[in-house]
């Protein structure tokens, strides 16, 4: 086990140098007068605007020579700083974000990381309790309802369920609103006076006994974790679905029923855990995802995560903010993984990590 | 080796040879524009257009409808008129596009243009030999001859003399058919009926919060919201260019001079305290500085402040990135940027700079320092042009801002010498410090900028300098700090979520792009409508606006008047896509042009002079179906632009000469019309 890890961690700075290339030789396709586009707002005065943002920002380098600098950062002609360098943690500054890149994910990924592990469990439990539900119930009204529901919910395009849920509970109703908080506790935080340490608002709010904040921050919470919810609802009852099925369906099923155990001892203690194992492939897959930020939900639901941020990024050409949270992204995933396939080994005995 | 790092490397290795093949291209080596040399004696002889017809290309950027369907409407009616005119339109990568438009080998270009400064020297010049005048190729003569005509109405400051001369040469262009003018839009503002005091400013960048106030049963009757796209770029006054920054700059920071609240050509005293006297040649500007005045930090302004900011901007530079040019071009004729001053003319990097020669340098920032100069005992700043020109509205613009000099230079600024300027020249807006602080002496002050959630909190300036006994800047105007005690601006990028938050009462003002106007439109319930007579939005009733919601084809069903929404309808833009004719085509002679056919007047191309006859310049303009045009790209909210310069500038005339959409006369002037076809 501790071999295959280390052999693993090994592999990660490899596979993050082939992501930087990859990363780095597809943006190549866009010309410098496209990228240099990035940086003019209005309606272009003169010609001569690009070509002085291309010279500026030495959008004209050779292709070695930008990557050079990507790579480890280039000396400010007068104060002889330097500036950038993946290598050096400085992922450049981010024209869509006004930020440097890397205080853009420390901003954001909080957030995304909050709306992820406050989905995972609905997601996850409500899930399942269905998938086993319909198996169950296999062929039966449940069943067949679950079955139905879970199309239309997958069929239902996510941008469309989510606006709906805001014009209704928050244009209408007024009880969700948009973003991640309300401007009243934006003006707490900017002047300090509510202090956000660990960058979870329900977590700080909780520590410093702030139960308005608290309150303000679930009512922004409450709309996105379900729009991922449902999302993720659908494949997640079909695969318990059918892979209860398929444990209901195997000997040992039979034997336990044959000893005269209970339909309700049957499913839990000896299909469930067998059921679990794609089961659980998925929930890995599921939080990785989440943590790469859901970039329809995030932007529908104004949310400042690192999904909303990389979408306006890639939209607006902005090339180094989607380099830096493309980067991001490669990393969070690789070491996702890894902690899936360790903990695969420690779900399933039958696993062999070497 | 193990099997997994092979296959890795093989991957790399891939990735690698997919990075080379990618990587930079060639610069293309022929793009400087030539025309075709015919390399042996051909003969020619002269035909008419009109039983030969033509052929030609019409080259747009992909993705930029107006300019599609402008394309477009040109090649059907020209078609209709004679079916053996044809014309091919076509979409060109961005990319693509521009290395065409520099290499000179559209016939016809299509592009807008959004005005810097409210005069007409903003439009002429760059109409006829500016950035525009370079895609028409004119003969020098004809060249020279607007010239005289432009410099003759920028050097007169009477309103009406000015007039008298923009007329003449208007009539002039309308002669001579030099470029098609399209249509000039009209613009909306929606807010919520709780909002008091918004007029609507034709210049400002965006909204003047300090007249503005909310009832006291609206929902935070004490903080405004906007609701926009975006965040702003930079806030540093000299280097902020677009509207998102300007709007932030013009209620935190302030100029010498403002706008008259709605009226885009005269000017109220703000920084100043008063008007300026001017000398009788309009070339030495004299400002009395105000007094008792302090900025936000609690610094007193000083004439000294005044010029050095000018200065500051001036030496930042960075030509056409910056608005900077426009106050370059006022103090130094001709000259857009300092390092046109500073020895060789390559040094347009802030790097190139720094290698030049410091005497050269000094010498530079001195002749800045000359033109403004600040005299803190008389408490006035003198500012010298070489020849008269529209300072006012360039003064009055976000860029004239003023700011503490003892806070630049302890936030890091430049000192004020002349031997350390060339250190901040041409700014990146990133890791710029003024990009992100402010202090000025506006009404009201930068409380925050949260990146993450693009929002702006401005917060009332307690000490605003404006009081009973400096008076209001205009009449009825307020006095005192702002009613408001917040503006927030805060930027929700997805429509249907910023529509939501307004639909909650939680913004006040929204952005609405023209394809999402009819969904507000139904919740519409008081309507003000522009009257250009008035010139302001007049109060008018909803059956009106559905009348005009039928006219412009709008599907929209106007409510009962209990819509939470108030709309101002029909303010003129400031913006404008116009078509410009190339009187000279390039015809490289690798491959030659595309677009040109065969570059011969024999019925299969046109030759790359063929707009140099007057008659197709004229058949063209006569060719351009404006209603289609407006009805079509501009949603029905336009109106055909009869001259170069907008209306309420010094001549204007909306029954200036102007063509219209008249197929009879486009095959009339066709039919007069020669080429040559040469063999």
């Amino acid at each position: 086990m501790t071999t295959y890890i280390i052999r693993r961690l090994l592999l990660v700075p490899l596979l993050l140098f082939g992501v930087t290339i990859l990363i780095f030789g597809m943006l190549q396709f866009l010309t410098p007068a496209e990228r240099a586009s990035l940086y003019i707002r209005d309606i272009p005065k003169n010609e001569r605007q690009l070509e002085i943002i291309i010279k500026h920002y030495n959008l004209n380098d050779p292709v070695y020579v930008q990557y050079w600098n990507w790579m480890v950062g280039k000396a400010d002609p007068i104060t002889g700083e330097i500036h950038g360098g993946i290598l050096r943690g400085d992922f450049g500054y981010s024209r869509t974000g006004s930020e440097p890149v890397m205080d853009m994910i420390k901003h954001r990924f909080p957030a995304t990381l909050e709306l992820a592990l406050l989905s995972v469990l609905p997601i996850i439990a409500v899930g399942i309790w269905l998938g086993v539900a319909a198996a169950v119930n296999h062929n039966k009204f449940i069943d067949q309802l679950i079955r139905v529901l879970s199309i239309i919910a997958a069929s239902f395009p996510v941008f469309v369920f989510g606006l709906l849920l805001i014009m209704i509970f928050y244009a209408k109703l007024n009880w969700f609103p948009t973003g991640r908080y309300s401007q009243w506790v934006l003006e707490e935080i900017v002047s300090k006076q509510f202090a956000t340490p660990t960058g979870f608002m329900t977590i700080d709010a909780i520590k410093a006994g702030r139960w308005d904040i608290l309150l303000d921050t679930i009512r922004h919470l409450v709309l996105p974790v379900l729009v991922l919810s449902y999302i993720s609802w659908a494949t997640f009852v079909r695969v318990t679905r059918s892979s209860m099925l398929e444990a209901l369906g195997q000997d040992y099923i039979l034997t336990a029923r044959e000893k005269g155990l209970s339909e309700n001892q049957v499913v839990r203690k000896h299909a469930l855990p067998n059921a679990m194992i794609p089961v659980t492939t998925m929930a890995g897959f599921t939080v990785v995802g989440l943590l790469g930020g859901v970039v329809i939900t995030e932007t529908i639901f104004n949310y400042p995560g690192i999904g909303s941020a990389a979408a306006s990024a890639a939209t607006q050409l902005d090339v180094v903010t989607v380099m830096g949270f493309a980067l991001f992204n490669g990393f969070i995933l690789i070491a996702a993984n890894l902690i899936v396939d360790v903990l695969y080994g420690v779900i399933d005995p039958r696993v062999q990590l070497s | 080796m193990n099997k997994k790092f092979t296959k890795i490397f093989g991957l790399l290795l891939v990735f690698g040879v997919l990075l080379a093949a990618c990587g930079p291209k060639a610069p293309a080596a022929t793009e400087e524009a030539t025309t075709a040399a015919p390399a042996e004696e051909k003969t020619c002889k002269e035909v008419s257009v009109w039983d030969t017809g033509f052929k030609f290309g019409l080259g747009y950027n992909l993705g930029n409808d107006t300019r599609r369907s402008v394309a477009e409407l040109l090649a059907s009616s020209v078609n209709e008129v004679n079916e053996i005119f044809e014309i091919s339109v076509t979409g060109i990568p961005w990319a693509t596009h521009l290395r065409y438009q520099r290499a000179n080998l559209y016939p016809i270009h299509t592009t807008g243009w959004q005005e810097d400064y409210h005069d007409p020297h903003n439009w002429y010049p760059t109409y006829l030999y500016g950035t525009f005048g370079s895609y028409l190729n004119m003969p020098e003569e004809k060249v020279a001859e607007f010239k005289a005509l432009v410099d003759a109405g920028v050097a007169e400051s009477d309103f009406d003399k000015r007039g008298v001369i923009y007329a003449k040469l208007d009539q002039m262009i309308y002669d001579y058919a030099p470029y098609i003018l399209g249509a000039l839009p009209s613009g909306r503002h929606y807010e919520q009926t709780s909002v008091e005091g918004y007029y609507y400013n034709p210049i400002a960048s965006g909204f003047y919060f300090y007249p503005l106030s909310k009832t006291a049963a609206a929902k935070n009757p004490t903080t405004m919201t906007e609701l926009t796209i975006g965040e702003p770029e930079t806030l540093d006054p000299a280097l902020a260019y677009e509207t998102a920054g300007g709007e932030i700059i013009d209620n935190v920071y302030e100029g010498l001079i403002q706008y008259d609240r709605e009226k885009p050509s005269t000017f109220v005293p703000a920084l100043a305290a008063e008007m300026p006297t001017i000398s009788d040649d309009g070339t030495v500007y004299t400002f009395k500085v105000r007094d008792g005045v302090t900025f936000q930090n609690g610094n007193d302004l000083t004439p000294s402040d005044v010029a050095y900011s000018l200065q500051r901007g001036l030496l930042q530079g960075f030509e056409w990135v910056s608005p900077q040019w426009m106050i370059w071009e006022a103090f130094f004729d001709g000259v857009t940027d300092p390092y046109y001053l500073v020895d060789d003319q390559v040094r347009d990097t802030p790097e190139a700079m720094l290698e030049a020669d410091p005497a050269a340098l000094a010498a530079v920032c001195e002749q800045v320092k000359a033109v403004i100069v600040a005299d803190d005992a008389a408490g006035t700043v003198t500012m010298t042009l070489p020849r008269p020109w529209p300072l006012m509205p360039i003064l009055a613009g976000a860029w004239g801002s003023v700011m503490d000099q003892d806070w630049v230079i302890e936030n890091g600024g430049w000192d004020g010498s002349c031997d350390t300027w060339q250190n901040f020249y041409a700014p990146s807006s990133e890791s710029h410090v003024f990009s992100e602080i402010m202090n000025g002496t506006g009404p009201f002050a930068l409380e925050s900028w949260d990146h993450a959630t693009q929002t702006i909190t401005l917060v009332r300036n307690e000490n605003y300098w404006r009081n009973e006994e400096t008076g209001p800047a205009w009449e009825g105007g307020p006095v005192g700090p702002a009613a408001l005690e917040r503006v927030v601006v805060s930027g929700i990028d997805e429509w249907g979520t910023r529509f939501a938050t307004f639909k909650a009462g939680d913004g006040d003002f929204i952005g609405v792009d023209k394809q999402y106007q009819t969904q507000v439109d139904a919740f519409v319930g008081e309507y003000y409508q522009w009257d250009a007579a008035a010139d302001k939005h007049l109060q008018s009733t909803l059956d009106v606006f559905q009348e005009y919601l039928v006219g412009i084809g709008s599907p929209t069903t106007v409510g009962d008047g209990t819509g939470p929404f108030r709309l101002f309808n029909g303010h003129s833009g400031l913006s404008r896509t116009d078509v410009f004719i190339n009187e000279l085509i390039a015809n490289p002679e690798d491959g030659g042009n595309v677009f040109i056919g065969s570059g011969n007047g024999d019925g299969n191309g046109i030759p790359t002079d063929f707009f140099a006859n007057e008659h197709v310049r004229k058949a063209f303009n006569y060719c351009f179906d404006w209603d289609t045009y407006i009805a079509d790209v501009l949603s029905g909210e336009a109106v055909q632009a009869v001259s170069t310069e907008l209306p309420g500038m010094p001549g204007f005339d909306p029954n200036a000469p102007h063509y219209t959409y008249d197929l009879e006369k486009c095959a009339e002037e066709f039919k007069l019309a020669t080429m040559m076809v040469c063999e």
